[in-house]
């Protein structure tokens, strides 16, 4: 039966009992609790790995690829951060579990195109961890469009969804983005830019909404313009929401999950009545 | 600025005429509009409308009618400068603005004097806006909200934001505070709060809160003047819908909230479609299985004891061929009128299961305590007259009721209620039977 974490996400109850993933973390305590709960949840039987040796070994020396690590920064082995950039050399998406946690690490780890950073500092750690495994295994049933005539700004957009496992399209006009979600009737979210020369993102989310309500489809706004009253006026057309740029990428994924869920939700609702 | 709301909305200035019918006043000069605004809340909406075009014909209808809500024009041939909103405003009635000319300085003024909402007639969505606007503002009317901030001014600027919106309004200093009235008012369907506060942060209340009430019924939206750019990020982690920064842009904020009530309000209507019965509004099988197993498993934790009646109407067949479906549907709506009157309040669980059959889950009764309240509905129900063309039509109920003791399934449960309503029936129906008098006799 389906069931809602913490954060709104819903867990549909399928499991995946044949995707690997691996655990670099030396505390027995949290080793356990991973386990256990992501077998729970989500039918996953993940492989431990003490040590930075055990996670070369895991990755190296087995055909099946890794689909995700899941790492502690530090590891036996590997006191300075080693274990975490040798898996983002082989192009392992990784999320992160740590305890430590400043400013300056935060950096560093974003600049290291992680998929997601979880803190260790409280008693939901081990399930928010888990709502990260989770949204990453089943984000590629998302299909997001990004609008934006900007070609530096729409491959930003897209390497970070892309990152977080979502299946991406990219329109470079409002026009182009009408005609995209014509024939992609699975779009489930449009993240669009304001300015744009043909139809701007406020005209773009009125044509839309004339034909699909936000049960069906979600649509954030992003700028970088400086008018504050823009974000209310992209609101009140129909837009879900609305981020100024430039913006932080933990802000802009929890966004995208956060109407993904909603829309996840009603997707349910809708099902039971049937 | 916005701290005058306060004093020009007063808590009393919801003065819903009924909640179905509510009575909308339209203040608009053109004629085109006005009749198709008429119109839609007329037939689409059902609501009652009164169409003024005139200061002087406004000034008649306020002296004869008390409104909900009031669509108003800025300019009407004998007002100019918006002078008919600030009557509107001064009677308490919610004004949602639909104005042509728009501009910033207008803004300010709109706000300033609390409007519920404006819209600009500048696209072909305008009037649909319109329309939606005030059938929200209304519906707003139900919904309870809580704001949790330790500044008085603070809070207050948000209390007197959703004031405007007619929302009913809760707030709370604390997160202590806030826990309570979320526990004593479970139509609570929003929290706002703060970041800094002294017994716990925001982002713990979050966390806190989503321990028990999940985002398919409860939306949160932190808010904070911190420079943390951070803070908003993990406020979603932790369970959020939402987040905004301040100093914040009232009508950003106001989009937001109403976001999260429609959603909300979106995900309740599909679950009363799927949990209620088509003919009685009752709730369904479906719901009394989904919800049943909860309920018992909850009230056995605490210890106390729970019952499951199985309903069912005597001669219920009989009764549809001598007299036609029609009439047995008439039966069946008006057992489930009654039954439904009878427990409500009293928290425990009714469902039609089907056909002729109903159910209740009796909770904190033992079977002799719910052999009792059996018999109430049992004697209620045989007094009910059922309405014919030409005369009136009586109807008895057979009730089986077992203790619910061990640990069992659900639809075990189910089934022992049901071998004692058989034996109900077999004793010559128009009773109760328990498993005690299964002991005894």
């Amino acid at each position: 039966m389906a069931v809602l974490g913490i954060s709104g996400m819903q867990y549909s109850g399928e499991t995946f009992p044949d995707v690997r993933i691996i655990l670099g973390e030396d505390s027995n305590v949290f080793t356990q609790m991973i386990s256990q709960r992501l077998k729970e949840l989500m039918g996953v039987d993940i492989e431990i790995c003490r040590t930075f040796e055990d996670m070369q070994m895991a990755n190296e020396l087995n055909d099946e690829p890794v689909v995700l690590a899941i790492s502690n920064i530090n590891l036996p082995g590997a006191e300075n951060g080693e274990a975490l950039e040798y898996m983002i050399d082989c192009n392992i998406p990784t999320i992160v579990f740590t305890g430590t946690f400043h400013d300056e690490i935060r950096e560093k780890l974003l600049a290291k195109d992680i998929v997601d950073y979880i803190l260790k500092d409280n008693v939901f750690a081990v399930d928010m961890l888990a709502e990260s495994v989770y949204r990453f295994l089943t984000n590629h049933r998302h299909h997001v469009l990004i609008v934006d005539d900007s070609a530096t700004a729409r491959a930003l957009l897209s390497s970070r969804l892309k990152r977080y496992n979502f299946r991406v399209s990219l329109a470079d006009s409002g026009a182009k983005a009408i005609e995209i979600l014509k024939t992609n009737p699975d779009i489930g979210l449009v993240v669009t830019d304001y300015n744009m020369p043909d139809i701007d993102g406020f005209e773009l989310t009125r044509r839309i909404r004339s034909v699909r309500g936000s049960h069906e489809l979600r649509i954030i706004g992003v700028s970088s313009s400086n008018n504050r009253l823009l974000s209310a006026r992209f609101l009140k057309v129909g837009g879900n929401d609305f981020m100024l740029r430039p913006f932080i990428d933990e802000e802009f994924y929890c966004r995208v999950n956060q109407n993904l869920d909603t829309l996840v939700q009603i997707r349910a609702a809708q099902a039971r009545t049937k | 600025m916005f701290n005058s709301f306060g004093s020009r909305m007063p808590d009393h200035a919801v003065r819903p005429a009924s909640r179905n019918k509510a009575h909308v006043l339209v203040i608009e000069d053109s004629r085109s509009l006005s009749s198709i605004l008429c119109h839609r809340f007329e037939n689409e909406l059902g609501y009652q409308v009164t169409h003024c075009a005139t200061v002087k014909s406004f000034e008649a209808a306020i002296a004869s009618d008390v409104f909900d809500i009031a669509v108003v024009d800025l300019n009407l041939p004998d007002s100019y400068d918006g002078q008919v909103l600030d009557q509107v405003v001064a009677l308490n009635v919610p004004a949602v603005v639909f104005t042509a000319d728009f501009n910033r300085d207008m803004r300010e003024r709109l706000l300033e004097r609390g409007v519920a909402d404006y819209l600009i007639k500048d696209n072909e969505r305008a009037i649909d806006m319109v329309v939606e606007s005030i059938d929200r503002i209304l519906s707003n009317r139900n919904v309870g909200v809580l704001v949790v901030d330790d500044v008085a001014s603070a809070r207050a600027m948000l209390v007197d934001l959703l004031r405007v919106q007619k929302f009913q309004v809760y707030d709370a200093e604390t997160g202590a505070q806030a826990l309570t009235l979320l526990a004593d008012n479970p139509h609570i369907e929003l929290v706002i709060t703060d970041y800094h506060m002294p017994d716990m942060n925001g982002y713990e209340l979050t966390r806190r809160i989503r321990r028990q009430h999940h985002s398919d019924r409860l939306r949160i939206i932190g808010i904070s003047s911190s420079s943390d750019r951070l803070l908003s990020a993990s406020f979603l982690k932790a369970g959020a819908n939402d987040f905004v920064y301040r100093p914040y842009v009232v009508e950003e904020l106001q989009c937001r909230i109403q976001h999260n009530i429609e959603t909300l309000s979106q995900l309740r209507q599909l679950r009363y479609a799927a949990f209620s019965d088509y003919l009685t509004g009752l709730r369904n099988r479906r719901y009394f299985f989904d919800e049943g197993p909860a309920q018992v498993a909850s009230i056995r934790a605490r210890g106390e004891p729970c019952s499951i009646a199985m309903l069912d109407i005597d001669h219920f067949k009989k009764l549809n061929d001598g007299y036609g479906h029609e009439v047995g549907d008439r039966v069946l709506k008006a057992v489930a009128g009654r039954l439904s009157v009878m427990l409500d309040g009293t928290g425990h669980m009714l469902a039609r299961l089907g056909g002729e059959e109903f159910s209740v889950l009796l909770l904190g009764l033992d079977a002799s305590a719910a052999a009792a309240f059996c018999e109430s509905l049992r004697e209620d129900i045989a007094q009910m007259r059922v309405a014919l063309d030409d005369s009136e039509l009586g109807v008895t109920v057979s009730i089986g009721v077992a203790e619910i003791a061990e640990h069992e399934s659900f639809s075990n449960y189910l089934n022992a209620a049901d071998q004692l309503l058989y034996m109900a029936k077999g004793l010559g129906r128009n009773r109760v039977y328990s498993e005690n008098m299964l002991v005894s006799g």
